[in-house]
C-alpha cells in the first residue's frame, strides 16, 4: 500500500461501512431495472442499460448475505474490474472520505467466514470501521462472504 | 499499324494499354513514365498516337502534352483523365487534345478512341 | 411494354423531381423575383406531369397541371411571388408527397380543394381565356429542346447566306459516358470549324458547369453538306447517335419542336434512369440480400465468441491462436458489409430544410438553417432510426432556444435566429450536432425543475454542476416547456430522444450557454452489429430469437402436446418435432395455470425442427447485438443482449444452446 492520502467511495451494506477507491469507481446511479440472466451466478442480479452500454450488475447484499431491501437510497456503484465496467448494487453512498495510509490496518490474516483476499485493510476515521474491499478479488470465488460474522469479528478484536 | 507511345506512371495502366493497343493491331512504340519522359520518347520516336496520363510526376500530362504540340503541333494526342479531373481535360482538349478517355478505362472506350484518330 | 414494370422507375425519379420542387421553392422564397428558380420549378413539375401521364396516374398530372399553370404565370410575370402562393404551392407539393409515397388512392377530397384553390389563384388575378388547356400546347420548354425568341430567329435569319442551311443537330450519348459536357464541347469546337452554331441546348458556353445527361442538341448554320459535317463528327467518341436535320423554316422550328418532344418525354426520362443504373463501377443490390449477407455475418460473429469462450475455458492454446486470425478476418467480413450499407445522412437532412422553415412559420420567428456534411454516411439502419429524435431537438430548438424576432433585437442579436445542423466523421463515429443561437439553457430552473418533479433530490442538486444539470432534461419524466406547445409538446419527452439514440448504440449531449444558445451533440457508431430479430414475452420478459432460423408460428392446445420417451413432442405437418419450454431453459417458473392456447415459435437448425413455447409474441424488429459481460462464466443460453427503443433491455436467446440434445 502506498503512503499517499487515498480518497474513497464509502457504502453502506447492512449496516456496515465499506470503502473502495474512489480511482476505481466511474459513477454512482440511482437503482435500475434489471434484466435478469438465466442460469447466472447466484450474485448476478442481472444486466443494465447505461447509456447504451450493457453493464452487468453484481447484488453485493447477496454476496454479503445481507437482506435485500430497495429503498430510496439503493444505488449501484459503477466500478471497473479487470477492465471492465461493472455495477454493485449497494444500500446507499454516503461519502468520500480521505484516508492517510496510517489509518488503515492490515486485515486480520484471517476472520472468520471471511477470506482475506477480499480485503485490502480496516480503515479507521475517527471511532467510525471502513472495511477496504478488493474489487479484483471479489468474483474469484463463488462462496458468499459471511458478512455479519466478519465484522463482528472486526468489531471484538477492536476492543480486544 | 500505327505506332503508339503509351505515357503512364502507372505499370498496370502502361500494360493494360498496351495489351488494348496490340489488340487492335497497332505497334506500342515505347512507353514514358512521366512529363518530361514522355516529349524525350516522343521526339525519339515521331510516334503515330500518344496516350497521355494526366497525373504524372516530374511534368504533368497537360505541360509535356504542350511540349509536343510545340515540337509537332499536329501531334495525335489522347488523354487519359480519372473522374474528378473534368476540368483538367476541359485544358487538356484546349491544349489541343484530340480525344479523352476516362479511368477506370474500358477496352470498348480506348477501341473506339483509336478507331477514331487512327482511322 | 408493360407499364408496371416502370413503377419502380418512375418512383425513384418522381423522388427526384419532388426534391428539386422542394428545394427550388425554399430558394423562391428567399428570392420572390429569381424567374430561374420558377422555371426550374415549372420544368419538374412539366416532367412530372408528362411521367405520372405516361404512368396513368392521373391525380398527380392533375395536380402538377394545376401547379404548372401558376407557374405559368409566375414565368411570365403576369403574376408576382406572394407568401400566399408559395404556402399553396408547398401545400400542393405536400399533396403531391402523398400522391406520389403512398399511391393515387391516398387522398381523394383535399385534392380537389387544392387543385381548385390553384385554379382559382390561375384565373383569379388575370383573365385567363378560359383555355387552361392551351398552356399545356403552348409549353414547350424542356430538358432538350430548343426555343428561340423572334430576336434570335431574326439573327439566325440574317446570318443565313448564299448556299448555306440551318441544322440541327441531335445527339445521343453513349450511357455510359463520364463527361458527358464535354464531348458536347468537342462536338461544339467541330461545329465551329464547319459554321455558325445558333444555339445549343444546354449552351455550350457553361459546359464546365454544367452536366450533359444523355442528349444534347445544337442549331447551326453552315453551307457545308450533311455528310461531311457527320463524318467529321463520327470522330468524336462516345456518340450513341447522331441525327442531322435540315430546318426549313426557322419560324417552324418552335412548333415542330414543341410536338417532337411532348413524345419524347418519356423516352428521355427513361433513358437518364436506365444511364443512372448502368453507373460504370457500381450495382446495385436489393436492401434485403444485403441484410441476409449481413445476418449471416453477425450469425458468424456470435459462432466466432462462442468458440472462443470453449477455447478459453479448456485453454486450449493452439486453437486461440488460429481464433484470433479467424477473429480478424470476420471482423473485417463484418466491416465490408456494414460499408456496403452506409448511405448519405442527405437521406435525413433533405426534409429539415422544408420543416424549420414551416416551424418558423407557425410560430412567426425568423429562423436560418444551416446545414453541413449532409454527404457524411452512416449505416442505413442508424439513418433510418435517427430521424425522429433529430425531428424533436430541431423542433426544440425552433421553439424553446430561438427566441421571438422581438426578444433577439432586444438581447441585441441579429432578428433572425439561426440553426446549424452538421455531420461530420470523428474515428469510429459519427457526429451530428444541432447548434441554435438561442437563448440557451438556464441550469437553475432546470434544477429547480428537477427537484419539484423529484427528478433528484435536495442533496444530488447541491452537488450538480451546471453541465450536469442541463443534462437532466433527458431525465425520464422531464419537460422543460412551460406550457405545452402544439410545436415541441406532443407527449414526447427529451428522454424518448436519448433512449432512441442509445438504441443505436450513441450518446447525446447538450452545452448550453444561457443568452448565447445551445449545442446537442449526438454520438454514433459508423456500424452496428445488427440482426433481424423477433421479439417475444416470457415471463414478462422480452427476449430475441434470430428471425432467419424461425419457420412460422403456431397457436396449438395443450392437449396437442404428447410426451416421448421423457420429451415433450408436437405433430406438425406429419412429423413429430421435439417441443421445448422456454420458461424452462430461462430457469423460469412454469405456468400458474396452463393457458387454453399456447403460441409455438417453429424454428429450424441445419435439418432439425424444433417448437419453442413462448408466453407471447411481439414481433420482428432490428436489434443491435451487444455482448454481456461474462462476469462468472454462467450466461447460458444466451447469446448477447440488446437495448430496445424504449431503453429496457432484452436477451438475445441462444437457439443452439436452447435445442443441445432435445
Amino acid at each position: 500500500m502506498s503512503n499517499e492520502t487515498k480518497q474513497l467511495i464509502v457504502f453502506d451494506l447492512g449496516g456496515e461501512e465499506f470503502g473502495v477507491k474512489i480511482t476505481k469507481v466511474q459513477e454512482i446511479i440511482r437503482m435500475k431495472e434489471l434484466t435478469q440472466l438465466p442460469n447466472a451466478s447466484e450474485f448476478m442480479a442481472g444486466i443494465i442499460n447505461l447509456r447504451g452500454d450493457i453493464i452487468s450488475v453484481i447484488d453485493l447484499r447477496k454476496r454479503f448475505g445481507v437482506e435485500q431491501k430497495e429503498t430510496k437510497k439503493t444505488r449501484i456503484i459503477i466500478v471497473e474490474m479487470d477492465n471492465q465496467d461493472v455495477g454493485l448494487i449497494v444500500d446507499s453512498v454516503s461519502e468520500v472520505l480521505r484516508i492517510e495510509p496510517a489509518d488503515i490496518e492490515d486485515a486480520p490474516e484471517r476472520i472468520a467466514g471471511i477470506k482475506d483476499d477480499y480485503l485490502k485493510g480496516i480503515g479507521k476515521v475517527d471511532d467510525r470501521i471502513i472495511i477496504l474491499l478488493d474489487l479484483d478479488q471479489l468474483l474469484t470465488t463463488e462462496e458468499k462472504i459471511e458478512l455479519e460474522n466478519a465484522s463482528q469479528n472486526v468489531n471484538d478484536e477492536d476492543i480486544a | 499499324m500505327a505506332k503508339i507511345l503509351i505515357v503512364d506512371d502507372a505499370q498496370f495502366m502502361r500494360t493494360m494499354l498496351s495489351k488494348l493497343i496490340e489488340e487492335e493491331g497497332h505497334e506500342v512504340a515505347g512507353e514514358a513514365v512521366n512529363g518530361i519522359d514522355a516529349v524525350q520518347k516522343y521526339k525519339e520516336l515521331s510516334p503515330d498516337m500518344v496516350t497521355m496520363d494526366i497525373t504524372m510526376p516530374e511534368m504533368d500530362g497537360i505541360e509535356a502534352m504542350k511540349e509536343i504540340k510545340k515540337v509537332d503541333p499536329g501531334a495525335n494526342i489522347i488523354v487519359c483523365s480519372a473522374m474528378g479531373q473534368k476540368p483538367m481535360v476541359v485544358e487538356a482538349l484546349e491544349a489541343g487534345a484530340k480525344d479523352f478517355i476516362v479511368k477506370p478505362i474500358k477496352p470498348k472506350k480506348v477501341k473506339e478512341a483509336l478507331a477514331n484518330i487512327l482511322g | 411494354m408493360d407499364i408496371e414494370e416502370f413503377q419502380d422507375l418512375y418512383a425513384t425519379e418522381a423522388q427526384e423531381h419532388l426534391e428539386i420542387l422542394n428545394n427550388s421553392l425554399l430558394q423562391l422564397e428567399d428570392n420572390p423575383h429569381d424567374l430561374g428558380l420558377v422555371k426550374e420549378l415549372f420544368r419538374a413539375a412539366h416532367t412530372l406531369k408528362g411521367m405520372a401521364g405516361t404512368m396513368g396516374f392521373e391525380k398527380v398530372s392533375n395536380l402538377t397541371h394545376a401547379m404548372e399553370n401558376i407557374l405559368d404565370k409566375l414565368r411570365n410575370e403576369e403574376m408576382a411571388v406572394s407568401t400566399e402562393i408559395v404556402n399553396l404551392l408547398f401545400k400542393s407539393l405536400d399533396t403531391l408527397e402523398i400522391l406520389i409515397n403512398d399511391g393515387e388512392e391516398a387522398l381523394s377530397f383535399e385534392l380537389e380543394d387544392i387543385i381548385s384553390e390553384l385554379k382559382g389563384y390561375a384565373s383569379g388575378e388575370i383573365e385567363v381565356s378560359n383555355d387552361s388547356n392551351n398552356i399545356d400546347e403552348a409549353t414547350t420548354i424542356h430538358n432538350f429542346s430548343i426555343e428561340l425568341s423572334d430576336g434570335e430567329i431574326k439573327s439566325a435569319k440574317n446570318k443565313l447566306t448564299e448556299g448555306s442551311v440551318v441544322f440541327l443537330l441531335r445527339v445521343i450519348l453513349e450511357d455510359d459516358c463520364v463527361f458527358g459536357a464535354l464531348r458536347a464541347k468537342m462536338v461544339g469546337d467541330e461545329l465551329e470549324s464547319y459554321g455558325e452554331i445558333v444555339k445549343a441546348n444546354p449552351a455550350l458556353q457553361d459546359i464546365e458547369g454544367a452536366e450533359v445527361d444523355s442528349e444534347f442538341q445544337v442549331l447551326f448554320i453552315s453551307n457545308f453538306e450533311d455528310k461531311e459535317i457527320l463524318d467529321a463528327l463520327d470522330r468524336i467518341s462516345e456518340l450513341k447517335e447522331l441525327d442531322l436535320e435540315v430546318i426549313d423554316d426557322l419560324n417552324e422550328l418552335k412548333k415542330a419542336e414543341s410536338k417532337k418532344n411532348k413524345n419524347s418525354s418519356k423516352k428521355t426520362s427513361a433513358k437518364s434512369l436506365s444511364k443512372r443504373l448502368k453507373s460504370s463501377s457500381t450495382i446495385r443490390v436489393d436492401v434485403e440480400r444485403l441484410d441476409d449477407l449481413m445476418n449471416l455475418v453477425a450469425e458468424l460473429v456470435i459462432k466466432r465468441t462462442q468458440v472462443e469462450s470453449i477455447g478459453e475455458s479448456y485453454q486450449l492454446d493452439e486453437l486461440n491462436k488460429k481464433l484470433k486470425s479467424l477473429g480478424k478476418v470476420t471482423s473485417e467480413l463484418q466491416n465490408s458489409v456494414m460499408n456496403m450499407r452506409m448511405v448519405p445522412i442527405n437521406l435525413v437532412f433533405n426534409r429539415f430544410p422544408r420543416m424549420v422553415r414551416d416551424l418558423a412559420q407557425e410560430m412567426e420567428k425568423e429562423i436560418n438553417l444551416e446545414i453541413e456534411g449532409e454527404d457524411t454516411e452512416l449505416d442505413r439502419t442508424i439513418i433510418d432510426e435517427i430521424g425522429d429524435p433529430l425531428v424533436h431537438i430541431l423542433r426544440n430548438a425552433a421553439d424553446h432556444g430561438i427566441e421571438s424576432p422581438e426578444e433577439r433585437k432586444k438581447a441585441g442579436k441579429d432578428p433572425a435566429g439561426t440553426v446549424k445542423m452538421s455531420a461530420f466523421h470523428e474515428g469510429n463515429n459519427v457526429i451530428i450536432q444541432i447548434q441554435d443561437d438561442g437563448k440557451g439553457i438556464d441550469a437553475e430552473f432546470i434544477k429547480q425543475k428537477a427537484l419539484s418533479k423529484g427528478v433528484i433530490s435536495q442533496e444530488e442538486a447541491e452537488m450538480l454542476s451546471d453541465q450536469e444539470t442541463i443534462n437532466l432534461i433527458f431525465a425520464s419524466g422531464f419537460s422543460t416547456s412551460e406550457e405545452v406547445s402544439d410545436v415541441s409538446g406532443r407527449g414526447v419527452g427529451m428522454d424518448v430522444v436519448k433512449n432512441k439514440i442509445e438504441s443505436l448504440s450513441g450518446s447525446v449531449d447538450i452545452y448550453s450557454k444561457v443568452g448565447e444558445g445551445s449545442t446537442f451533440t449526438i454520438k454514433l457508431p459508423l456500424t452496428l452489429a445488427i440482426i433481424q430479430g423477433f421479439l417475444i414475452n416470457i415471463a414478462d420478459q422480452k427476449y430475441v430469437l434470430p428471425l432467419e432460423t424461425i419457420q412460422e408460428i403456431v397457436k396449438i392446445s395443450p392437449d396437442d402436446i404428447k410426451t416421448i420417451r421423457q420429451q415433450e413432442v408436437i405433430q406438425r405437418r406429419g412429423s413429430v418435432i421435439p417441443l421445448i419450454s422456454l420458461r424452462k431453459e430461462l430457469n423460469k417458473p412454469e405456468y400458474e395455470e396452463i393457458p387454453e392456447e399456447l403460441s409455438i415459435v417453429i424454428i429450424k437448425i441445419g435439418e432439425e425442427s424444433y417448437g419453442l413455447s413462448v408466453d407471447s409474441i411481439i414481433g420482428q424488429q432490428e436489434v443491435v447485438i451487444k455482448r454481456i459481460n461474462d462476469l462468472s462464466d454462467g450466461v447460458e443460453k444466451i447469446a448477447g443482449a440488446t437495448i430496445l427503443g424504449d431503453g429496457s433491455v432484452a436477451l438475445i436467446i441462444d437457439i443452439e444452446e436452447v435445442t443441445l440434445g432435445k
